[in-house]
């Protein structure tokens, strides 16, 4: 079959009208689907609030608070001396700092 | 008052997002029956077109946002898009097809003259043979052949590029092209 002849023959291909009153009737929906949106739902609405505190991935979320869990309890002390450390050089540091401006028995 | 008629699709798309109802009304009356034809060549069924459309639209009032007009896409694409999914969604939900049309014609078979029934006779043979290719080759066609899309925006639509579009589409044509032929051989022999 040829090129002109087959696309002839695509071309015949049949395609209804769409119903006159189609249009409208899909205006009428989204009319009706607005309302339903708007209408104030209190099982919905509870059911929304509720959703908040349901965990979406339980068996997930338990062994990311297990792992989380453990590397505290694995790196919780070391990390409370660093800070404890670092707090006393920062204390020693500004006693020297405030002598060197004030001498230290004014400070005192 | 606004004559929203004079709007274009993009900005009747801005109003839209915005809640105005007429402007989404506007897209509506505008826009029907092409898309119904649209969704006429996925599903070969008008009932089925016409939830197809419906379902298209009623999805484009309550998320209106998914069209990103910033991207530079035209709403008619975009918006066949949304068709065609919708349409293949439904497809894929529905029985193994039957095409009605193919069942009226055998019906209607023996009261049909000659003429007419062999003009009857090869729209059936062709929309049976359309609906017979792949989803994504019958896609191919139905938006560069009849919806005379650009193969840059069918290409789009079905998110491919246009080398593999052009590709899809020479199957498609070969594919239908071979079944005439042979359908054509039957014919010839059939008639002596």
């Amino acid at each position: 079959m040829d090129e002109k002849k087959f696309n002839a023959l695509l071309k015949k291909r049949y395609t209804p009208e769409a119903p006159s009153n189609l249009a409208t009737r899909i205006i009428d929906e989204s009319r009706r689907e607005t309302r339903k949106e708007t209408r104030f739902d209190l099982k919905a609405k509870l059911g929304d609030l509720l959703g908040v505190f349901i965990a979406p991935k339980p068996a997930f979320a338990l062994a990311f608070i297990l792992v989380l869990a453990i590397g505290l309890g694995v790196f919780g002390g070391d990390i409370v001396d660093i800070d404890d450390e670092s707090q006393n050089v920062g204390d020693v540091s500004m006693a020297f700092y405030v002598d060197d401006i004030f001498g230290y028995e004014d400070y005192l | 008052m606004i004559d929203h008629n004079n709007i274009d699709d993009e900005s009747l798309m801005s109003r839209v997002c915005s809640g105005d109802h007429q402007a989404f009304a506007t897209l509506v009356e505008r826009h029907t029956q092409m898309y119904f034809a649209a969704a006429y060549r996925v599903c070969a069924n008008p009932v089925e077109a016409e939830d197809i459309v419906q379902d298209a639209f009623l999805k484009l009032w309550n998320k209106p946002q998914a069209f990103d007009h910033s991207k530079g896409v035209k709403f008619t694409t975009w918006f066949y898009r949304v068709v065609t999914n919708v349409g293949i969604d439904a497809a894929r939900k529905k029985r193994p097809m039957t095409n009605p049309d193919v069942i009226d014609f055998m019906a209607d078979k023996a009261d049909l003259a000659d003429e007419m029934m062999s003009q009857k006779e090869e729209q059936v043979a062709l929309e049976s043979a359309i609906q017979a290719l792949p989803e994504r080759q019958k896609l191919a066609l139905n938006l560069c052949f009849y919806e005379g899309l650009s193969n840059k925006e069918a290409a789009e639509i079905l998110g491919v590029g246009v080398k593999a579009l052009e590709s899809l589409l020479m199957r498609a044509k070969n594919a239908l092209k071979d079944r005439f032929d042979r359908l054509e051989g039957e014919r010839r022999v059939s008639h002596g």
